[in-house]
């Protein structure tokens, strides 16, 4: 069952274009990991997604109701959108209290779920970042949305809060089926979530990838030890080739022919291949060097 | 929707402390104004037989009153508070994601701003004719029917140019999408809106609203009692449209244009 559905979508922010032609669906159950570099359209994707953006061309549709008639999800969009003088409860009384509802249990159930229920009196302009992350996750889960989305919800975690963080966002798909779309920089944990990832740079979706297939191409890896300590000129030249050092990695449909000649061609000896899992970071590396 | 987020919003300003300093300010800033107003007439009249009765000070009331410029400097910190901060710490963008239609949000925006300004200001007036009657200690039989006449048509008046006011203000806000800009503009257009106004007047003899706006409100801000009846009415007509304009400008303008953040 379809959950969101991304056709032809364009942003343009005067000569600049943000988001360049994106399509993708979503289907319920997913937990879609969206990863890129810095003003990869992200974000800017994301906030079109909920209505804060608008779009320039292409359309958005959730299940079957396009955007104007959105039905709501809860998002995360931006840690620090709180009142700076209300308390993690009052804060989220607020929002409920918009949607008519009164249920302060809930509130204390959903601050208890993403460990704040300690924080009592504590205004939101003393929260830590962490603590705003939490709250913002809070009011994700406060609609009982089955659909969440989330931008950079790690950033400014500790270790455990990022584990516990990791939890929370599989127990809720396990459990709830809730579906989530996530974009973060933080890729070794999020590759530990997703169940599919999408690779944005300069706007474009280059390339979508299921937790499956990214597991099979990082397990086919491979490295290449030479003999030189600087292949500078490698790494310019070939562009689905991560080099570190003296070593190669590349993927399984890497070009390997035209690699051995433009070795030969250097006079790079190889001393040596070996299996190599690839890691997620090391996959996104070589997807963005191959469009660079 | 729009209600529900009004309500949403009475909740969390009643959970302020921002609400309760500036209303605090305000009120204080009032009774100072008034007290040392009431206590002007007092030392000025010594030589004379002094006038000292609620007439006096009821009329002095409508008269510092007057003055809807000082008002607007008071209310401001509620405009922060209802929407502005919106902006600053971009609490916007988790109405809008959570599904809140930007009309809805406007229109909230707009019923909580008045409702909370015209209680404010209707409370410092009522805190003003308190403070007079303890002051002159007279009972209401003494005061002039004139002024109380006077007195209502002023605070109907105000009302009217506060919540156009209002309107024009939260557009702003919406259109600008930034708190300081904002409060510079209002800042600033408070400063100069009399002698915007006085210069406006002199070339307005174009068009009917043109010419009304400027004219009445340097009127009611100054000195409004040599109004008729009918300058009441019309003025109360060109700021309904005033309002309306506002608000469909804003309205508009927000629907199309994208959240910063």
């Amino acid at each position: 069952m379809m959950i969101l559905e991304c056709k032809n979508v364009i942003k343009n922010y005067g000569k600049n274009r943000a988001v360049d032609n994106v399509s993708l669906k979503i289907e319920k159950g997913e937990i879609y990991g969206l990863i890129g570099v810095n003003g990869a359209g992200k974000s800017t994707l994301l906030k079109m997604v909920l209505g804060i953006v608008s779009l320039d061309e292409g359309s958005i549709r959730f299940g079957d109701e396009i955007i104007d008639n959105r039905v709501r999800a809860g998002a995360m969009i931006e840690a620090n959108s709180f009142y700076n003088d209300q308390d993690a409860f009052h804060n989220l009384k607020y929002f409920q209290m918009i949607y008519g509802e009164k249920n302060d249990q809930k509130i204390k159930e959903v601050l208890e779920l993403v460990g704040l229920s300690d924080a009592g009196k504590k205004r939101f302009s003393n929260f830590s970042l962490g603590m705003r992350q939490r709250l913002g996750i809070a009011l994700a889960l406060l609609y009982d949305s089955s659909f969440i989305i989330l931008d950079e919800p790690l950033n400014g975690l500790d270790p455990l809060g990022i584990a516990d963080m990791r939890e929370l966002i599989v127990s809720l798909q396990k459990e709830k089926d809730v579906t989530f779309l996530i974009s973060s920089h933080n890729l070794p944990e999020l590759s530990q979530v997703a169940t599919r990832f999408g690779i944005m740079h300069k706007g474009r979706l280059l390339k979508e990838v299921t937790d499956k297939d990214l597991k099979s191409i990082c397990q086919n890896g491979q490295m290449i030890l030479t003999d030189r300590d600087d292949l500078n000129e490698i790494r310019k030249m070939a562009e689905d080739v991560l080099v570190v050092n003296n070593k190669m990695i590349l993927t399984e449909t890497c070009d390997r022919k035209r690699l051995y000649k433009m070795l030969e061609e250097k006079g790079i000896g190889i001393l040596g291949t070996e299996a190599y899992e690839l890691s997620l970071e090391d996959y996104f590396r070589i997807i963005i060097k191959r469009e660079r | 929707m729009a209600l529900k987020l009004s309500l949403a919003e009475l909740y969390r300003i009643a959970h302020s402390k921002m609400f309760y300093i500036s209303l605090s300010v305000c009120f204080f800033l009032v009774l100072i104004i008034n007290v040392f107003e009431v206590d002007f007439i007092l030392f000025s009249r010594l030589e004379h037989p002094p006038v000292i009765n609620l007439n006096a000070g009821a009329y002095r009331i409508y008269y510092s009153l007057g003055t809807a410029v000082n008002y607007l400097f008071m209310l401001l910190p509620f405009h922060i508070l209802v929407y502005c901060r919106d902006f600053s710490n971009k609490v916007i963008l988790n109405h809008i994601a959570g599904g809140i239609k930007r009309k809805s949000y406007f229109l909230s925006k707009l019923i909580t701003i008045n409702l909370l300004n015209s209680t404010i200001y209707l409370l410092s007036i009522l805190i003003s004719l308190a403070v007079c009657l303890l002051l002159f200690g007279s009972g209401l039989e003494e005061m002039a029917s004139v002024y109380i006449v006077r007195l209502i048509i002023t605070l109907i008046i105000h009302s009217m140019l506060i919540s156009t006011l209002n309107s024009v203000y939260l557009a702003l806000a919406v259109i600008i999408q930034n708190s300081v800009a904002w409060v510079s503009v209002y800042i600033f257009s408070i400063i100069i809106s009399g002698s915007f106004f006085i210069a406006a007047e002199i070339y307005a003899n174009k068009g009917v609203i043109v010419r009304m706006f400027p004219q009445y409100w340097f009127l009611a801000s100054v000195n409004n009692q040599f109004f008729k009846a009918r300058d009441y009415a019309e003025f109360l007509v060109v700021m309904l449209i005033y309002n309306l304009i506002a608000i469909t400008l804003g309205l508009v303008v927000f629907n199309k244009k994208d959240i910063k953040g």
